[in-house]
């Protein structure tokens, strides 16, 4: 499911109202601690004061003497990653969320952080298999291409039966850092699906999707090697091919046909001792 | 202008006593006569003035946003743009509003534009 602003907003959002002196709106961010307020206008918001701007403004001059009016907000079926980026790209500490032009709450920058931090595997520092889901969709939403790689660790529960679970984690941090450092530039965007098992979805064909896996594959077979704890990797891929831009309906039916396409394909490359396979 | 000055010193011998007085005159409409100069700082701003013209004098004054120097806005009665060219008088103004204001100052000018026609006819 796609995290939705109104999955993280505050709400109600604390407002100030236009007419109000920016001596009261002063009080209103001490006492609540916080640092914007969504201004209204007859219930409708109108602009954001911040604390910033409270500080270079006299107290007696009313919010719309002070307030930012030209407003950024967004709705509140908007994606959490859509207003991630509308934060980014703004410098914006918060964002008022609206409902049919009536404000609903308001989200901050930590919001986001706290959420992502919740979709962040603490074992490999990876984004989590929901996380990367959700990007999956904004691609498709944005009608890019989507290919989605799916990577199986060869025996690894034997490796935790043999060595400990212990020695099993060190190889799945290992693993980890390895998908880190090799998807620094953003074409490739990798998280931990669920145990051994890891997903990357790329805007990238499935033919240089397939190249990039079968490069990752020798990375962590070599560096497992080297390090005394070898493992292997099959790997699966769907999607990626894609002749025109279309709009798709059911974003999510769709990554979950391509997941289990790529699954599968994995378990195909297993079966076949090859490193990488293409679902048909 | 009525002045009144009532001197309470026989209500109370012994006790303290109290003085009040009272200036009335007749409210200034519109307040703001000609010119306001708002500075940047000032306690109120351009949207406080506009509503209260809009209210005490609607469709008088031009609100006139500035983007730089101390001054935020300039308010003019929208009369004396019959007499002079808005910018003429916006230069002047201004020029002369920042040789004694900062930002914190909000002013208000009377101006007086006398007009001096010679005209010559034929007799």
């Amino acid at each position: 499911m796609m995290l939705k602003a109104s999955d993280v907003m505050s709400s109600p959002a604390i407002t100030a109202e236009i007419l109000d002196s920016v001596g009261k709106v002063a009080i209103i961010m001490e006492k609540y601690q916080i640092g914007g307020l969504p201004v209204l206008d007859k219930g409708k918001l109108c602009g954001i004061i911040t604390s910033r701007d409270v500080r270079r403004t006299h107290p007696n001059r009313i919010v719309a003497d002070a307030m930012c009016k030209n407003v950024v907000y967004v709705d509140k079926d908007a994606s959490l990653w859509d207003v991630k980026s509308i934060l980014e790209e703004k410098k914006l500490e918060r964002v008022p969320v609206l409902d049919n032009h009536k404000l609903v709450g308001i989200i901050t920058k930590t919001d986001i952080l706290v959420e992502i931090g919740r979709h962040t595997d603490p074992l490999t520092g990876l984004k989590t298999g929901s996380y990367i889901r959700a990007l999956a969709e904004n691609i498709l939403k944005d009608r890019n291409e989507l290919t989605v790689i799916f990577f199986d660790l060869n025996n690894f529960g034997h490796i935790n039966k043999t060595h400990g679970h212990v020695y099993g984690d060190r190889c799945l941090k290992i693993v980890g850092r390895i998908f880190a450092e090799n998807t620094s530039g953003g074409l490739y965007l990798p998280g931990r699906y669920a145990g051994d098992e890891f997903i990357v979805i790329t805007t990238e064909k499935k033919d240089n999707a397939g190249l990039w896996a079968d490069e990752i594959i020798k990375k962590i077979v070599n560096t497992t090697k080297n390090k005394g704890m070898p493992i292997s990797v099959a790997a699966g891929i769907a999607g990626g091919r894609r002749k025109d831009a279309r709009a798709e309906t059911h974003l999510s039916a769709t990554i979950d046909d391509l997941i289990n396409l790529a699954s599968l394909a994995s378990t195909s490359s297993k079966q076949n001792c090859v490193p990488v396979s293409f679902s048909n | 202008m009525v002045f009144l000055n009532l001197k309470l010193a026989n209500l109370n011998e012994t006790g303290r006593k109290a003085q009040i007085s009272i200036l009335l005159s007749e409210f200034e409409i519109p307040p703001i006569q000609d010119v306001l100069l708002i500075g940047r700082r000032a306690p109120i701003g351009p949207e406080a003035v506009q509503r209260m013209i809009d209210v005490l004098s609607p469709e008088q004054y031009e609100n006139i946003r500035l983007s730089d120097g101390p001054f935020e806005a300039v308010v003019i009665r929208k009369s004396l743009s019959r007499l002079i060219t808005r910018e003429k008088l916006l230069n002047i103004i201004l020029e002369e509003g920042c040789r004694i204001a900062n930002e914190t100052a909000v002013l208000k000018a009377q101006i007086n534009i006398v007009l001096n026609i010679n005209v010559e006819v034929d007799l």
